[in-house]
């Protein structure tokens, strides 16, 4: 008897969840909200703007960074060509597909490549094509 | 019907066109026995056909009409008999029959409760004929009775004045109305110069709204009928966007042209048949996807707003509702940013980046609309209007508008 009168109220539950669902899904009202990820220079694919001298940036790429037993890093990295005079024309040059690279892959510690001005600037995620450049 | 029609043909009497009848009754129906198998008397100018009959208890009548024609005249009228008793009776105005010399046509149509002619007398290919004879031609002592009163001091239903013209007459089917008239959807005859079947040739387009929150995740593509295409290669997008409270998405469906059929149920009201195909518009199958059906069908319910629209020309509003099958491709363009913490199985997806999306709606869908048609003439239409389609299970939300050229039946 219990069950029974329960029931219905289960059946309504069920509707009313299946209702919100359809308008969240719908409005997109979802909690999902949190601030997207936002790529640092460890993460494969982001585009680096390294100060090569004052005032002149040049383009990396992370490919993949292997952390060492001493807690040091080796950081797997595109470089390309060129230099540009501001980080948004680096910005501007990382989105573009055709940029040119100079090595496929080069490496670095870490503690060297950071130890001048280095911003993220964009991000792509690797192909297989540059991804086997290091493998 | 023809075993009463013996019934009632030896109780038919009518006319009078003796002195001795026109001193009996002056403006109402005089009445003298006519041979069953005469069928033709005589009556002077400006005075009143009347006529009466007597029926057998056994027939059911409720109404008794006697349809006339002025000699000269092409048109049928109709008029009631009053009822006293067994009898029934009334005349053929004086007004009506005028100056006109020459035979005044008439038959008489009995008829049941539900409309339906269940006896009758005369027809209108053999009616009985009064022949309308000027005074100049007539013996001396023929006399009608009083000529044409002024209608005003004897209006038509009044005892003792002639019976009032029928409007309508009742039937139950269209063998109960005569000549070109028909049965009408109210019961009575009508002449129905209705088009009753429509055929009509129509374009439709619109808009479809999407969800567009996370609908080019590799889940939504696989399961929600969504394909992305990056717009910097035209590569399908296979990455990890990041969900970012995208609500809703707008964009075109396919132009949609539609073959109909369309049957006009009562004076409102019709049931119509439609057949689609989109062209123009239908979006690339992703693999594994399934593949653009270009075909739709239709039912559909309409309702139009005048008191009867296909009887008259110029404008008309009208609602509908329908349901059918049909595909609607929904091509739109998202914004959608890249997970950076996800390894994804393609390479090539930027941070930030636009991708062309298409939605595979369909197959089923309900609308609800309304719009307005032009009656050009009472066989030709034309048509806009606009609708909420609801597309289901691989949902959307249409906008449809259409315009339609229509001919009628």
């Amino acid at each position: 008897m219990r069950a029974a009168d329960e029931a219905p109220s289960l059946s309504r539950r069920s509707a009313l969840a299946t209702i919100c669902v359809a308008a969240t899904h719908a409005l997109g009202c979802s909690a999902d909200s949190k601030p997207a990820p936002e790529p640092d220079s460890f993460t494969p694919g982001a585009f680096l703007a390294r100060e090569s001298q004052p005032g002149t940036f040049q383009l990396f790429r992370t490919l993949i960074v292997l952390r060492m037993e001493n807690g040091k890093s080796v950081m797997f990295m595109i470089e390309y060509s060129g230099t540009f005079p501001s980080l948004d024309v680096a910005r501007e040059r990382a989105q573009d597909p055709s940029l040119h690279v100079r090595a496929p892959v080069i490496t670095y510690l870490d503690e060297a490549f950071l130890n001048v001005p280095v911003q993220v600037v964009w991000f792509r995620t690797l192909t297989e094509e540059e991804e086997d450049a290091y493998r | 019907m023809k075993s009463r029609l013996g019934m009632v043909l030896p109780l038919i009497t009518a006319l009078a066109s003796t002195a001795a009848a026109a001193e009996r009754v002056s403006l109402g129906p005089s009445v003298i026995q006519l041979s069953t198998f005469e069928k033709k008397v005589e009556r002077g100018i400006l005075t009143p056909v009347p006529i009466e009959l007597e029926l057998p208890g056994e027939l059911q009548a409720a109404r008794v009409l006697v349809h006339y024609r002025i000699h000269g005249s092409n048109a049928w009228t109709t008029l009631e008999l009053r009822r006293r008793g067994s009898k029934w009776d009334g005349a053929i105005p004086c007004l009506e029959v005028s100056t006109i010399t020459g035979d005044v046509r008439f038959y008489v149509r009995i008829h049941d409760v539900r409309g339906e002619v269940i006896a009758f007398s005369g027809s209108r290919h053999d009616p009985y004929r009064v022949a309308i004879v000027h005074d100049s031609l007539r013996a001396p002592d023929a006399a009608d009775g009083a000529r044409c009163p002024d209608p005003s001091d004897c209006p038509p239903g009044l005892p003792g004045c002639p019976s009032e013209k029928v409007e309508k007459v009742p039937c139950r089917s269209d063998s109960d109305c005569e000549g070109e008239m028909s049965c009408g959807w109210d019961g009575f005859c009508e002449l129905d110069q209705r088009r009753k079947h429509w055929f009509e040739l129509s374009v439709a387009s619109g808009l479809g709204v999407i969800g567009a929150n996370g609908v080019c995740s590799i889940p939504s593509q696989e399961e929600s009928g969504y394909a992305c295409y990056r717009e910097r290669d035209g590569e399908l997008y296979k990455g990890n966007p990041v969900y970012r409270n995208e609500a809703l998405a707008v964009g075109r469906v396919p132009l949609r042209i539609v073959l109909g059929y369309e049957h006009l149920l009562h004076y409102q009201n019709s049931l119509g048949v439609r057949a689609g195909y989109a062209f123009l518009g239908s979006g690339p199958t992703s693999p594994g996807g399934t593949a653009f059906v270009p075909y739709s069908a239709e039912l559909r319910v309409t309702h139009y707003f005048a008191e009867d629209p296909f009887a008259e020309l110029g404008l008309t509003g009208y609602a509908f509702v329908s349901g059918g099958y049909g595909m609607y491709d929904v091509k739109t363009r998202i914004h959608v940013r890249e997970n950076t913490e996800r390894r994804g199985a393609q390479g090539g997806n930027d941070l930030e980046q636009r991708l062309e999306v298409w939605k595979r709606a369909g197959d089923g869908f309900a609308a609800i609309g309304g719009g307005a048609r032009w009656f050009l003439s009472r066989g030709t239409a034309v048509s806009g209007e606009l609708s909420a389609v609801g597309v289901f299970p691989f949902s959307a939300l249409v906008l449809s508008a259409e315009l339609g050229v229509r001919t009628g039946f």
